[in-house]
């Protein structure tokens, strides 16, 4: 046993933990001045970043772990790269927090740890190997969105946020929990390679087994809010402070998506077949596929709120990713599984990058309809120029990394058998251009009223964006050409998806 | 080897790159480096145009082909190059966008995001023409489209005054939808062709040489058929254009009428007639008689318009129905049948030209009046002989007067369609009658007749006005003095059109 591979095996989680921890007692201690947190949080978590890339690009093979820690916990090339993207995805909804409302100033390290504590909590269920560990872990991440959601608590639509978002989370939480007991009710353990050893010696599948998985994935589908469970996602989002949207609505799904990933589909076998249970998943998984397509983008045509309009597209987009699972019968799984993969790091990116306009701008003004966002192009074409890129990104323009995403997945969808769902697909993308380009036009078409009641008086007097926002935005808006255009990426995405095709 | 044909691509690019860095208040530079990128790319096509035609018979295969690995584990690879059925069409784009960015020197707000939009789309333009690998095929296609979203919405101008209002936002919304749904459909047929050949590849010069089953053929011909003709204006789906053509700024105007609609007949002819030849000969006949109505009801809405720029952009759904009823001989065991599709590629290049040269002349007269009124306008003949000039031109040429390409291509398209389906060439004649009829009218309200007194200070043509009217009027009046120098870059490829030779 050799205690310096576990440190090196877990860098990202401990640097995120410790910074947890640091923020608190240099909260208590140390000062209380807002920046200097911010800057804290975000050092460890670039840190944390850059530790789980190298995790990533150099695997440490024949490392010793002790084996409490392997019993529970996974490092492969999925989770580290799952983990990069999260904490990508965190560092930079933390650099978009900045002043971005009025308590993150005043509680400063209260704001920074729950969102570094969210992070640890998302970290260990991309790596866990046992459910309740997963469990533990699902509420370490779920708790602090709870209360971030509900920050600023003298801000009615806020605290209702929080409340609502609290209340579906336990019943998700609770109905989890339920689905975890009938799984190890059934099969007498919560171990994942000690459930899948188990089941091949079982007779017939056990019904205990399927409601608990079935109950496990409402569990995971009310997180991601797939329709019909994403009834709390529209005024959650609306009502939450914007920055505290926009990581809500990117680094969570990305580790629930990929817990998804690890728990059905590492067991599916080429026939879509998981666990040989009596439930069609293809048609499961279609039917959510399609109905979070149709209601996200169907309930936000109408929106004139851009957290709504948002919020309804990330409903939607997550329809697209459950498309992609439903593509479990093909032919060569892991074209399914990278597509998914690659969807949603996608998704998690431009999804943060709009979001993150939204943050930027909430520093000034309290309304987000889409008059509120008349003139961006002249106030500050940067916020715009990453807007417009991201939201047509997410609406499946070429060249961008939505359309590549987009086209990967109806790929690996047509492969596997079903381009009726291709059509679908299709279909909703083309309506959800309305909406987004609806946002893009209020952006873009009119020029900025003098003397209105903008929050930036004049185009160029706006206050400047720190240079690490700045930095951000250019991060997020050439990510969605790279992405799309880079080769490269789709090959990383490739090998992580060979390396579980050949594990399991 | 110097890659001739991604020059002509990526050059616009280069310098929509390039205007972005540029100061938005440095007009003149921004200006300066459009036209310098879209000079050489039309010098270049214009240079690749006739190294084809040096060598004709070689025009049957993909010519100057330049190929670079992309995603290999897809079957994607970047790869341009040009065949008989495409030559043109880069020639076309070539002049057209040119033209339109001489033109685009009036426009006077937010240059710097305009020209970076405009240069993007010509070379997304340049690319679907140029691109033999159907995924960037795809990727230009939208490239080419989406920013005309913007660059109609903002720079356009609204329709106010009789009949029905249209405005640019609600335009530029629904062309932006009606592409789009045209492009997810082309995309959800490349993904099908992908499959159904079984190759794997989206590489145009291996799926060309598969072989596909009838029944894969019917699916992918209407797949097809549907994505390209809400693009190029077939009669149900064509209420995107005349709300998206007169909506647009000028420039803008010219480039959707002169080269965006001309994608979805170069996507016909690649995708329907060369890929799926069966079903081709099969429904194509029955698409024709939408065709013969296209011819007519666009003239007869555009002889009720009075706006100009509408009446232009029905006037283009007349003509591309000329396109249809050509496209419908390919089938007719008839030795006239290969005229047809000839003349409907001819048709491409020759509305091209000669639409652009209209809507070029008649935005410029709006850009001094503004007014689209051509009951505003009266007698400006007396003021702005040069835009009379052109006008008339461009109408002369529209309605078919011989010396012109209008003259060949219509000629060509009844020529074949009187062989195969003799009743559909007599449907279609009296849209020619239409034509004339409108077009004459407008000529006749807008340029002759007592002057408007509004009008008596007008000033005519700037010189960059008549260097983009010179060089459409030279084009349409050169290739219909001299049409075979058009037709023999398209026979080569004839006989892979319609299944024989001519």
């Amino acid at each position: 046993m050799n205690w310096s591979h576990l440190l090196v095996q877990f860098t990202p989680e401990l640097a995120v933990l410790v910074t947890a921890v640091w923020v608190i007692l240099s909260d208590l201690f140390l000062s209380r001045h807002p920046s200097g947190l911010w800057r804290q949080c975000f050092l460890g978590l670039a840190a944390a970043t850059i530790g789980a890339a190298f995790l990533y690009q150099v695997p440490t093979p024949g490392v010793e772990l002790p084996a409490i820690i392997t019993r529970v916990l996974l490092v492969s090339p999925l989770t580290s790269s799952l983990k990069f993207v999260v904490l990508l995805l965190s560092t930079l909804a933390v650099v978009f927090s900045y002043r971005s409302f009025e308590e993150t100033e005043r509680h400063a390290g209260e704001y920074y740890s729950l969102i570094l504590f969210s992070v640890l909590g998302g970290l260990l269920c991309i790596s866990s190997q046992d459910l309740v560990l997963f469990f533990i872990s699902f509420e370490l991440l779920s708790l602090p969105l709870y209360m971030l959601c509900g920050f600023r608590r003298y801000n009615s639509a806020s605290a209702e946020a929080g409340l609502k978002y609290f209340v579906n989370g336990a019943l998700s939480s609770a109905l989890m929990l339920y689905g975890i007991s009938w799984i190890y009710g059934s099969l007498g353990s919560t171990h994942l390679p000690t459930l899948a050893a188990n089941y091949a010696v079982v007779p017939s599948p056990p019904s205990g087994f399927l409601v608990g998985c079935l109950l496990v994935l409402s569990g995971l589908g009310f997180k991601v809010a797939v329709a019909p469970f994403h009834t709390w996602a529209p005024d959650v989002y609306s009502g939450a402070p914007p920055a505290v949207s926009t990581f809500l609505a990117s680094a969570p799904k990305v580790t629930i998506v990929g817990f998804i990933l690890r728990l059905f589909w590492q067991s599916l076998d080429g026939t879509g077949q998981f666990f040989n249970l009596p439930v069609d998943w293809v048609f499961l998984f279609t039917v959510l596929a399609a109905g979070s397509m149709f209601v996200g983008n169907l309930s936000a045509l109408p929106q004139q709120d851009v957290r709504k309009i948002f919020a309804y597209s990330g409903i939607a987009q997550i329809g697209y990713i459950f498309l992609g699972l439903a593509a479990c019968n093909n032919p060569h799984p892991q074209q399914s599984f990278s597509a998914v993969l690659f969807y949603t790091t996608v998704y998690g990116i431009s999804n943060l990058g709009a979001w993150a306009v939204l943050a930027v701008l909430a520093r000034g003004q309290e309304r987000f309809d889409l008059d509120s966002l008349r003139g961006l192009h002249q106030r500050n074409p940067a916020l715009a120029a990453c807007l417009a890129l991201c939201l047509m990104s997410l609406a499946g323009v070429p060249p961008l990394s939505g359309f590549m995403g987009k086209f990967y997945l109806f790929r690996a969808i047509y492969e596997s058998g079903l381009p009726f769902l291709v059509v679908l697909g299709i279909l909703n993308s083309v309506i959800s251009l309305f909406y987004y380009f609806k946002v893009l036009k209020a952006a873009y078409f009119v020029e900025a009223e003098d003397g209105g009641t903008s929050f930036l008086q004049a185009p160029s007097a706006g206050p400047a964006l720190p240079m690490v926002q700045q930095l951000a935005f250019q991060l997020c808006l050439w990510s969605n050409v790279v992405l799309g255009l880079w080769p490269a990426v789709i090959g990383e995405v490739e090998r992580v998806a060979s390396t579980i095709t050949q594990g399991s | 080897m110097i890659p001739w044909l991604s020059l002509i691509i990526w050059l616009p690019t280069l310098a929509a790159l390039f205007i972005a860095v540029t100061p938005r208040h440095w007009v003149r530079l921004i200006q300066a480096l459009a036209l310098s990128a879209g000079a050489a790319s039309t010098f270049l096509s214009i240079r690749v145009f006739f190294a084809g035609l040096m060598d004709t018979a070689a025009l049957n295969k993909f010519q100057v082909v330049e190929a670079l690995p992309w995603l290999e584990s897809l079957g994607i690879q970047y790869k341009v190059g040009v065949d008989g059925l495409s030559l043109s069409m880069i020639l076309l784009t070539g002049l057209v966008s040119l033209a339109a960015l001489w033109m685009s020197v009036s426009i006077d707000k937010r240059q710097k995001e305009y020209f970076v939009l405009c240069l993007l789309a010509i070379s997304g333009v340049y690319g679907v023409f140029a691109s033999i690998d159907l995924f960037f095929f795809v990727i230009f296609y939208e490239l080419a489209s989406i920013p005309m979203y913007f660059l109609v919405g903002i720079w356009g101008s609204d329709k106010i005054g009789s009949g029905r209002p249209i405005y640019r936002e609600r335009a530029a919304t629904k062309l932006l939808i009606y592409l789009q749904l045209g492009g997810g459909l082309v995309l959800l047929g490349i993904l099908a062709l992908y499959f159904a050949t079984g190759a794997k590849t989206f590489d145009l010069q291996m799926l060309l040489q598969t072989q596909l089953s009838g029944a894969h053929q019917k699916v992918l011909f209407l797949i097809f058929f549907v994505g390209f003709a809400i693009e190029a204006g077939l009669v149900p789906l064509h209420t995107w254009l005349p709300e998206g053509h007169s909506s647009a700024p000028t420039p803008l105007s010219m480039l959707l009428a002169g080269v965006l609609l001309k994608m979805g007949g170069y996507g016909i002819l690649r995708f329907c007639l060369q890929l799926t030849p069966d079903a081709s000969a099969k429904f194509l006949p029955a698409f024709a008689i939408l065709g013969a109505v296209n011819v007519l009801y666009g003239g007869l809405c555009a002889l009720r318009q009075s706006d100009v720029k509408v009446m232009i952009a029905y006037s283009s759904v007349s003509h591309m129905g000329m396109f249809y009823l050509g496209i419908g001989c390919c089938a007719a065991a008839s030795p006239f049948n290969g005229y047809g599709v000839l003349g409907a590629q001819f048709q491409l290049f020759s509305h091209g030209v000669i639409t652009a040269l209209l809507f070029a002349v008649a935005g410029a007269v709006y850009n001094k009046t503004h007014s689209r009124d051509l009951r505003a306008w009266g007698g400006l003949g007396a003021r702005a002989p040069v835009y009379t000039f052109f006008y008339v031109l461009a109408a002369m040429g529209s309605l078919g007067l011989p010396g012109m390409t209008g003259f060949w291509a219509e000629f060509m398209v009844l020529f074949g369609t009187w062989g195969s389906q003799w009743p559909l060439a007599v449907l279609a004649v009296p849209g020619l009658l239409i034509t004339t009829m409108f077009l004459l009218r407008s000529v006749q309200y807008g340029f002759f007749g007592p002057l408007n007194p509004d009008h008596v200070g007008m000033q005519d043509a700037d010189w960059w006005e008549l260097v983009a009217f010179l060089m459409l009027a030279t084009a349409a009046l050169w290739f219909g003095i001299f049409p075979a120098g058009l037709t023999a870059t398209v026979l080569p490829i004839l006989p892979a059109l319609i299944g024989g030779a001519l």
